[in-house]
């Protein structure tokens, strides 16, 4: 009743400075005005700016973004246009003859096609390439995982291989993907890498070179094959008439958990590109205890680890801005933070532009912070990249750290997401 | 209004006693009446015919110009000159009143009055002769019964201060649907109509006295009716395998009706209504994507085939009045009612492993989003339309649920009307007594399907638990006293009422031994709201009125206890004018709501049925403005002309974000829902006499979001401004015999009316009907 009181009281009040009842009625017909509580309550957890258009988001993603380079680095290996399978073959066919330097050079350019693709891929490690720690993924590309590329394990299952009855499903991921594929098809040296008690290998060395590659060839054709049916195997899982995962990512009542999945998956950038990829081999990572760690280089036979990074950027700002759809960055220009979405995309081109510019691997760059006995160069490239770049890598770290600081703070509290599980402490 | 006047003069026995005109609160709709003045009810609207004047809530019009506030009333004439079935063509005649198509023939009505929400007819008090006649008002007010109206009499809507005393929905107002008097002579009619689309409605209407037909007789007398309506289409929309869509409806009502004789000491009247209605349509909530329905709104995908709504409804009614004389009279109702209804439709896809946040939960992909324009879930989108094969996974499976419930309720209401005739001021008393208890019992059954060469084939699994079975039961007790007190040219109504609500809820899905909260909720609701209103007769023509009372609607007994009853301060204030034939009022409205609740229904995702969500503080407001003039071009020729025109605008107050879908993320100062901004109504006539009449109808509904918002409209959240032209000719032959010819939506122009309950549905196209009419 009091409420009653009260608001007969503020009705008659306004409506009594009206001394026309008409106009009292055209007032009354107009007042129902925009309210004044901006206090929000019950928020979703999910951004707080309305009408976003979440189902549209992760179906831009999934269709758009995670499907659509899944099937075109799935071409480079199944199917009548498998460029990178068939090129293997030819390279294998041409073992021997005048052409095999050139065959190899295809099939290696194909690989590193092939690798460019997946290295975008990378930035979107979620369902099905997540599921039961990372092991679609890890058929495809080992790389920092758990039970990451071992050349003796390749060695082993080359020599393996040549039973009819070898099962390369049956192998550990250690020897299979794209990193058994380049060391197979980069690695110029012919001799196993295991250690002389190995039973598999213990005859390999005193086999004759050309029989070497042959039968590394073979097997790479083999490994071809397996990555082929792994990404077959993660295209399915999303398929309608498969796992159909897409159904479950783009359905909006799952828009929170996804939402995190993707955010998740980006952090990929941090945890691998940046400080895996980089922190380590230029010892800007607490992991690396020495000035640098040459060792850590990722791909160190085809020596692309910086395209790699590259296009882990590529990836990086394609999960970000969801391409020409809607992406995080329309999350946060609805935000009105459009200047950290500028940001991003600043220092993602000055960290291209950097690698452009790179005429020395990031292997050698690395070996030479370690000659050099000093760190402070790398320090102070990476402190001040746009003006330091005595160390272009450290300065390229100093891009990236850019970039994930911002991922860390503004890109999480915008988007109202926490950090993955894995990405709790920055250790640079 | 010399028409008007004329038939009033005609029908005394439908004037009310001036104890019982007391208890009306409200007007502004004479003009439904003076429109259909001229047109001929022919022999049911003879001037013996014996009225049940304690159903009306508004009563004739000759009460309306003195009210202290808005209400409509619309009479048989009007309800007969376009042969109405659809009960939202009807309402919409009145301001203030909204509605949203949905099957296109009004099978289940939506209406909302002044800004409440419009799904099923849920925040209204629905009644026919007065009594509630929603399957189950206060435990499941959705009405999914709604009366036939063609065999209704008039049609009577009460709004603001009006709406007091007919609870438990007050907050936005009430519709009682008047059934026909018995006669005081043998009378008969048969009407039969043919329309496109094999549209066909037969009625018979046979009534006599049994006893002393002379009315002048000092005995009393028992008179009665019979009332059979069969009406069906085959449906204006085609499913993709070319089968139609329809509906078949009957109703069967007999009322048998005692009066005491004239010079009865105490005069009685006892009626006994006894009803029965049924229907078997094929209807659905699957409507089209909106790239669908651009090409063919009349299409109905082959997921919905199977779909088909049966139910029956069966009433007693016993009403009971007597004059003790002295100014004191007793009018006594009580009622029986039993509804029970099954409804078999797509309700979605199951889901595999892992789909849904809710592991238990078997399906969670909205079907709204699977209709989407960017069309989000072509797979699913190809199975809805029969262009692919289901395939092994749980996701292609569709979800055909039967919503198998059964409603009833009971009740017995006492109103005791006082008058005080005093020298300076008197008082008219009424004072409204109901005890009311109903239930709604849902047992809703799950079964899987298969798309497999275009047909639905049952996918075997036949040991799916029950979706739904659960029993929600209100006792509620209501009490009103009212008092219009008259000094001199004022009118002030003051209206108290009380509502004491026990409602139970038994979700028998949760296991005995669980926590008794999750199983059992109660919930006691307690409330009294008073209302004032107030009139004043400035001058012979002129009159100002105000109002201002609190409405209500009660939470369901299933709501959580953090849900509070829907409560709104509403107001009203006006003018209305009358000279001659001329008749204008301009009315303002404001509802204050601190609490609007939306209700979860089948047809939402990611609630269950019963559901409720608070909206927090709601603004509604808006003007209401209706003039009629009829010019005599002759001696005979009349031209009526009548406007009726709303003006509404809404906002939320508050920031929320809602987990009911039909609100989402809701900011400060969005407008609410399926309201639009302008509706314009403009029939103009044209009459010779009792011989013929034409009138042609232009309605206007402006667009109507169809989720909160504000600023500019984005395609697909919101239905569009539509303009449709209806025309009525009758041509009465002779004393027994009268032709009629109806075209509706002459332009043909078919819109999106609604996106729901899933997918966008358009209003019924062009359609023609002629009947004939032979009284006897």
């Amino acid at each position: 009743m009091s409420r009653l009181i009260r608001v007969v009281v503020q009705r008659i009040r306004q409506l009594g400075s009206r001394a026309l009842l008409l106009s009292s009625i055209l007032f009354i017909g107009a007042c129902a005005g925009g309210g004044d509580n901006d206090a929000s309550n019950n928020t979703t957890g999910i951004s707080g700016e309305r009408d976003f258009d979440f189902t549209a988001m992760m179906a831009n993603y999934a269709d758009n973004i995670i499907l659509a380079g899944l099937r075109s680095f799935n071409s480079s290996f199944t199917g009548i246009d498998s460029i990178a399978t068939s090129a293997i073959s030819e390279y294998c066919d041409a073992i021997g003859s005048t052409s095999e330097a050139s065959a190899l050079g295809e099939a290696q350019l194909q690989w590193r096609n092939a690798m460019n693709l997946w290295q975008r891929q990378e930035l979107l490690i979620l369902g099905p390439l997540a599921e039961n720690g990372n092991a679609r993924r890890n058929a495809v590309y080992s790389y920092a995982s758990s039970a990451p590329p071992n050349t003796c394990s390749v060695d082993r299952s080359v020599a393996l291989a040549q039973n009819s009855e070898f099962d390369i499903q049956a192998r550990a991921f250690t020897s299979r993907g794209l990193d058994a594929l380049e060391y197979l098809l980069f690695n110029e040296n012919l001799d196993h890498t295991c250690a002389s008690q190995v039973a598999e290998t213990q005859n390999w060395n005193a086999l004759a070179e050309l029989e070497r590659k042959t039968q590394r060839c073979e097997y790479a054709e083999q490994v071809a094959s397996d990555i082929g049916n792994s990404s077959n195997v993660i295209i399915d899982a999303w398929a309608f008439d498969g796992g159909d995962f897409r159904t479950q990512f783009v359905n909006s009542v799952n828009a929170n958990e996804n939402l995190k999945r993707l955010s998740d998956a980006i952090f990929y950038f941090e945890i691998e590109t940046k400080d895996t990829k980089l922190g380590m081999p230029t010892g800007l990572h607490a992991n690396c205890r020495g000035l640098a760690c040459p060792l850590a280089v990722e791909s160190p036979h085809s020596q692309s680890s910086l395209a790699n990074i590259r296009e882990n950027l590529h990836g990086f700002h394609l999960a970000l801005n969801g391409g020409d759809g809607l992406g995080f960055d329309d999350i946060i220009i609805a935000e009105g933070a459009s200047f950290v979405v500028d940001n991003f995309n600043l220092n993602i081109s000055a960290a291209l532009a950097l690698i452009s510019e790179m005429d020395t691997s990031l292997l050698n760059q690395s070996q030479g912070i370690v000659a050099s006995g000093d760190g402070s160069a790398c320090g102070n490239s990476a402190a001040n990249p746009d003006t330091i770049r005595t160390v272009p890598i450290c300065s390229l770290h100093g891009y990236l750290k850019r970039i994930t600081d911002s991922l860390r703070s503004d890109f999480l509290v915008i988007v109202d997401l926490d950090l993955p599980q894995r990405g709790q402490s920055d250790n640079d | 209004m010399t028409n008007l006047l004329t038939k009033q003069a005609q029908v005394q026995v439908r004037r009310r006693s001036k104890l019982y005109r007391a208890i009306v609160l409200a007007n502004a709709g004479a003009i439904m009446l003076s429109i259909g003045a001229y047109a001929q009810g022919v022999e049911i609207d003879a001037p013996s015919a014996e009225l049940f004047e304690e159903v009306f809530i508004i009563g004739s019009q000759e009460d309306l110009q003195s009210l202290a506030g808005s209400a409509t009333l619309i009479d048989s004439e009007a309800i007969e000159k376009f042969d109405a079935t659809d009960i939202n063509d009807l309402v919409s005649q009145a301001p203030g009143v909204y509605v949203r198509y949905e099957d296109g023939y009004g099978l289940r009505p939506n209406i909302g009055i002044r800004g409440v929400t419009s799904d099923r007819s849920q925040k209204i008090t629905i009644m026919e002769d007065g009594i509630l006649i929603s399957p189950s008002p206060y435990s499941a007010p959705a009405a999914y019964y709604f009366p036939n109206v063609n065999r209704m009499h008039t049609l009577e809507l009460a709004k603001g201060p009006a709406a007091i005393k007919y609870g438990p929905h007050t907050i936005g107002g009430a519709v009682n649907m008047v059934t026909r008097p018995v006669p005081n002579e043998a009378k008969g009619q048969f009407d039969a109509t043919f329309g496109n689309d094999n549209f066909q409605k037969y009625r018979l209407f046979y009534g006599d006295v049994l006893t002393n037909k002379n009315e002048a007789s000092d005995e009393g007398q028992l008179a009665y009716w019979v009332d059979a309506l069969h009406y069906s289409a085959d449906g204006f929309k085609e499913l993709d395998n070319g089968e139609d869509t329809g509906f078949e409806r009957n109703d069967l009502n007999v009322k048998v009706q005692w009066r005491s004789a004239q010079d009865a000491r105490y005069k009685q009247s006892l009626a006994l209504k006894l009803g029965y209605a049924d229907e078997d349509s094929d209807e659905t909530y699957l409507g089209l994507s909106d790239e669908d329905f651009a090409l063919n709104p009349n299409r109905r995908y082959l997921a919905t085939q199977l779909d088909h709504f049966v139910s029956d409804h069966s009433q007693v009614h016993v009403l009971h009045s007597v004059d003790f004389g002295d100014n004191l009279s007793v009018f006594t109702r009580a009622y029986y009612q039993r509804f029970n209804r099954s409804w078999n439709r797509f309700n979605g896809f199951f889901s595999m492993e892992g789909q849904c946040p809710e592991a238990d939960d078997p399906g969670c992909l909205a079907i709204q989003d699977i209709l989407r324009l960017d069309n989000p879930f072509p797979d699913q989108m190809a199975l809805l339309r029969g262009e692919i094969d289901s395939n092994g996974n749980a996701s292609s499976i569709f979800d055909i649920t039967n919503n198998d419930r059964e409603y009833g309720s009971q009740g017995v209401e006492v109103n005791v009307n006082y008058s005080i005739d005093g020298t300076v001021i008197s008082h008219q008393i009424e004072v409204g007594l109901r005890l009311h208890h109903d239930f709604v019992d849902r047992h809703h059954k799950v079964k899987g399907y298969r798309m497999v060469a275009s047909e639905l084939v049952f996918d075997g699994q036949d040991d799916r638990g029950p979706k739904d079975l659960n029993r929600a039961e209100t006792d509620a007790l209501a009490l009103f006293l009212n008092d219009e007190i008259t000094w001199s040219d004022w009118t002030l109504n003051l209206g108290l009422r009380y509502e004491n609500i026990e409602g139970s809820f038994d979700d028998q899905l949760v296991a005995i031994d669980s926590d008794t909260e999750e199983r059992y909720r109660e919930r006691s609701q307690s409330v009294v709201t008073p209302g004032l209103g107030l009139h004043y007769q400035w001058s012979d023509n002129l009159g100002l009125l105000a109002g201002i009372y609190q409405g209500f609607s009660p939470a369901g007994p299933s709501s959580s206890k953090d849900i509070d009853p829907e409560k709104a301060i509403n107001y009203e204030y006006g003018l209305r004018y009358q000279r001659d034939t001329f008749n204008f009022s301009l009315i303002g409205f404001f509802s204050d709501y601190s609490n609007l609740i939306g209700r979860c229904r089948a047809s939402d995702s990611g609630c269950a049925v019963g559901d409720e969500f608070n909206g927090g503080e709601i603004e509604v407001s808006g003007v209401e403005l209706t003039a009629s003039k009829s010019w005599a071009l002759s001696n005979e020729l009349t031209l009526p002309v009548s406007l009726v025109y709303t003006f509404t605008e809404s906002s939320f107050q508050e920031n929320f974000d809602s987990g009911f879908s039909q609100w989402g993320q809701v900011r400060a100062g969005d407008e609410l829902p399926y309201l639009p901004e302008n509706q314009l109504r403009l029939q103009v006539g044209l009459a010779k006499g009792d011989t013929w009449s034409v009138d042609a109808v232009v309605k206007y509904t402006d667009t109507m979001r169809e989720i909160p918002g504000q600023g500019s409209l984005e395609s697909g959240t919101f239905t569009p401004s539509y303009t449709l032209y209806d025309l009525s000719a009758s041509w009465q032959i002779n004393e027994r015999l009268k032709l009629r010819l109806i075209g509706e939506n002459l332009g043909d122009k078919q819109v999106i009316v609604s996106r729901r309950p899933f997918g966008a549905r358009p209003n019924q196209p062009l359609s023609v009907k002629a009947g004939v009419q032979y009284n006897f």
